[in-house]
């Protein structure tokens, strides 16, 4: 048993260094679904740090910004919850540049509507500015901003002021910038429901948002992609095809242990 | 005399049309200018200004010298004026216009007015002229006469004018601008130039204007800041809060932007914190177990909502209607909703106003089988529906509306509407209003 004992430990140290200052016994907040969850440094996302989700474009921005919107809603809620004392959830905060987010339509990701604040910041830099704020307040369980794009230095300030302990979370409408502070980045669009389920669809039934996510990047980790289903009911992940691996090295890696 | 008559007595004589509005105004453009001395000021008659300096001689270092500033203040802005202190209008009238002591001293005042002409206790001509002919040419004579006899002969103006004087009547004065309750003041001997020092300034007056609302168990929910500058000019900072609040560190960070972009000129002489609007507010115990939503959150709520604006910091709260865009309203950020949202599956983004959209349909109850938004078509691949939302007849006449989840080829989900039902020869129109997630 000592070997697997000292290959943990050497995976500890080795995450510990490529981490660099994040230190690996950050809080972080697991999605709920085994498959993401381990591919997360730490198990999770961590909570005092920037995470980006980008709004694929293969099939237009536009339609994929639903998608996008829930899985941002979803990681906010996983921020939310379990923080603080007893059923308490801290309050999030959510900057448009023009209000568009609907109430009724965030209890299916598990965001209570109560619990959130949201504000209109109508240019990028009033976001940014309104984004540092919250972060430095403390008081937040997570914060999110939609921008256009962001540059790498206001990326890296957002980053040391969500080090106090609030999560910072960018959706971005726009095209990808070459290299960004965040510590994970998300890419994810609509996918087409399964072929069996259409047309049997009861006339009240919401159905499961389909999703396909992708890691871009990830300090710690490897870039993956998944195809999710979220159940609006039970507030949980369910993998809806087999992992899609991009590269072949850390599959055999697990294996063997 | 006639403008001829003054004419021909000098021949030079300028002679300008006379603005009695615009005098008024500048009047009450002085009286403005007036409040860096005391908070109580007002135009009186034509020609002169009213200043209620109770309590504000000491920030000048005495009445006198107060008197001094305000003389010489009034002379930079191109009037001469004489003024006078004393502890009742009517006498303070009366020396400024016709007497030559600058300060009268309290209980000075009947031995002050006692040998000024009748004209000095505010009466009217007629009156002056008739107790002229009665021999009554100074106050003195009025002082220790019986009062039925003038009374029925000139009315209850000659006595009430007396007692106002001596300060045997009130005689309140409407301030030209309304007096706030709370109000801390400083005055500077020198102009004030650093930029520093104003705010250090900025940081007395929050403690003082704080101990003040202590005092009366208040908090304050709108702040104004006065800045009085050397040349006359006036800049005003206000800041509103969303709680009451009576600590001095969050207001002073709310005033602190707003510093920033002020342009001070040549110099501040004075600087004035006021409370216009304050609300109640219990002392609090210190609260060793912190959970969301204490007093740090509505200070962030605070900033954003100065800067951005009241309308741009919100929370949502459900509306009892059918209509999905109103549905929901608007609500302080944070603050206790008990109402339950509905339970039908909604979008998670409203596009308001619902666009337009271009749309293929089969049956006339069918949901679409095509649609086209932004220039790119999105053929239908599951949808549900129609959920039917009438309007609120007792609001407007707005049609009714079938409202269809679909779900098109690649996986994307909108929420589509018709508008109005078919009828023969009218073609509903389509509306996309949300996107799910």
């Amino acid at each position: 048993m000592s070997g697997t004992v000292a290959l943990a430990d050497l995976r500890a140290r080795i995450r510990a260094l490529e981490l660099g200052e994040a230190s690996v016994a950050a809080p972080v907040a697991a999605l709920g679904i085994a498959a993401i969850d381990d591919a997360l440094p730490g198990g999770g996302l961590a909570r005092g740090a920037l995470h980006e989700i980008e709004v694929a474009g293969d099939a237009g921005r536009e339609a994929a910004l639903g998608a996008a919107s829930g899985f941002a809603a979803v990681l906010l809620a996983r921020f939310a919850a379990g923080r603080g004392s007893g059923a308490a959830h801290r309050p999030v905060l959510w900057c448009q540049r023009r209000i568009d987010l609907y109430a009724p339509g965030l209890a299916a990701f598990g965001l209570d509507p109560a619990r959130l604040i949201v504000v209109r910041a109508p240019a990028p830099r009033q976001v940014l500015w309104v984004l540092e704020e919250a972060l430095r307040g403390r008081r937040l369980a997570a914060v999110l901003g939609e921008v256009d794009g962001i540059d790498l230095a206001a990326s890296r300030r957002l980053q040391l002021a969500a080090r106090a302990g609030t999560a910072c979370v960018l959706l971005r409408r726009g095209p990808a910038p070459g290299i960004s502070a965040a510590v994970t980045r998300w890419r994810v669009g609509p996918a087409p429901g399964d072929a069996v389920q259409s047309g049997h669809a009861l006339p009240h039934d919401p159905g499961a948002s389909r999703w396909r996510v992708e890691l871009v990047r990830c300090r710690g980790g490897a870039a993956r992609a998944w195809l999710v289903e979220w159940c609006h009911e039970t507030h949980r992940f369910t993998m809806a095809a087999p992992l899609a691996d991009r590269t072949e090295a850390p599959a055999r890696f697990r294996q063997a242990v | 005399m006639t403008l001829a008559d003054a004419r021909a007595l000098i021949p030079g004589l300028a002679v300008l049309p006379a603005d009695p509005t615009g005098a008024a105004r500048a009047l009450d453009r002085l009286a403005g200018w007036a409040l860096r001395f005391s908070p109580w000021t007002a135009p009186s008659g034509g020609d002169g200004l009213w200043l209620d300096v109770t309590g504000c001689g000491h920030l000048f270092g005495g009445e006198a010298a107060l008197l001094a500033r305000l003389t010489d203040g009034v002379g930079r802005r191109g009037f001469t004026a004489r003024a006078a202190v004393a502890d009742t209008p009517g006498a303070a009238w009366a020396a400024a216009r016709f007497g030559s002591a600058r300060v009268v001293a309290p209980g000075a005042a009947r031995a002050m007015l006692a040998p000024m002409p009748m004209a000095a206790l505010r009466l009217d001509a007629a009156t002056v002229a008739g107790l002229d002919r009665l021999g009554l040419r100074r106050v003195s004579d009025l002082l220790d006469i019986p009062r039925a006899p003038l009374a029925r002969r000139f009315g209850a103006a000659v006595a009430r004018r007396l007692d106002q004087a001596l300060g045997r009547a009130a005689e309140p004065i409407s301030p030209h601008r309304p007096v706030p309750a709370y109000v801390a003041r400083r005055v500077f001997a020198e102009p004030m130039t650093d930029d520093a020092a104003v705010r250090a300034t900025l940081d007395e007056l929050l403690e003082e204007l704080c101990h003040l609302l202590d005092g009366r168990q208040r908090g304050a929910r709108r702040l104004v800041l006065a800045l009085f500058r050397v040349d006359g000019g006036q800049r005003d900072i206000a800041v509103g809060t969303g709680r009451p609040v009576r600590d001095p560190a969050p207001l002073a960070r709310l005033f602190t932007e707003r510093l920033d972009g002020v342009d001070i000129g040549l110099g501040l002489e004075a600087m004035t914190l006021s409370a216009p609007a304050t609300d109640p507010l219990a002392p609090t115990q210190l609260d060793l177990t912190r959970d969301g939503g204490g007093p740090e959150l509505g200070e962030l709520a605070d900033r954003l909502a100065n800067r951005l604006g009241a309308a741009a910091v919100m929370g949502f709260a459900p509306r009892a209607s059918h209509i999905p865009e109103r549905a929901v309203r608007r609500r302080a950020p944070l603050s206790p909703c008990a109402d339950a949202w509905p339970e039908t599956p909604r979008p998670l983004r409203l596009l308001s106003p619902p666009t337009p959209v271009e749309v293929v349909a089969v049956v006339p109850d069918d949901p679409p089988s095509l649609f086209r938004w932004q220039g790119r078509a999105h053929r239908v691949a599951r949808a549900t529906g129609p959920e039917r939302i009438a309007g609120e007849w007792w609001r407007d006449d707005a049609p009714t509306r079938d409202y269809y989840r679909v779900e098109d080829q690649s996986g994307a989900r909108f929420w589509l509407y018709r508008e109005g039902l078919y009828r023969d020869g009218a073609e509903p129109r389509w509306f996309l209003h949300g996107l799910f997630g």
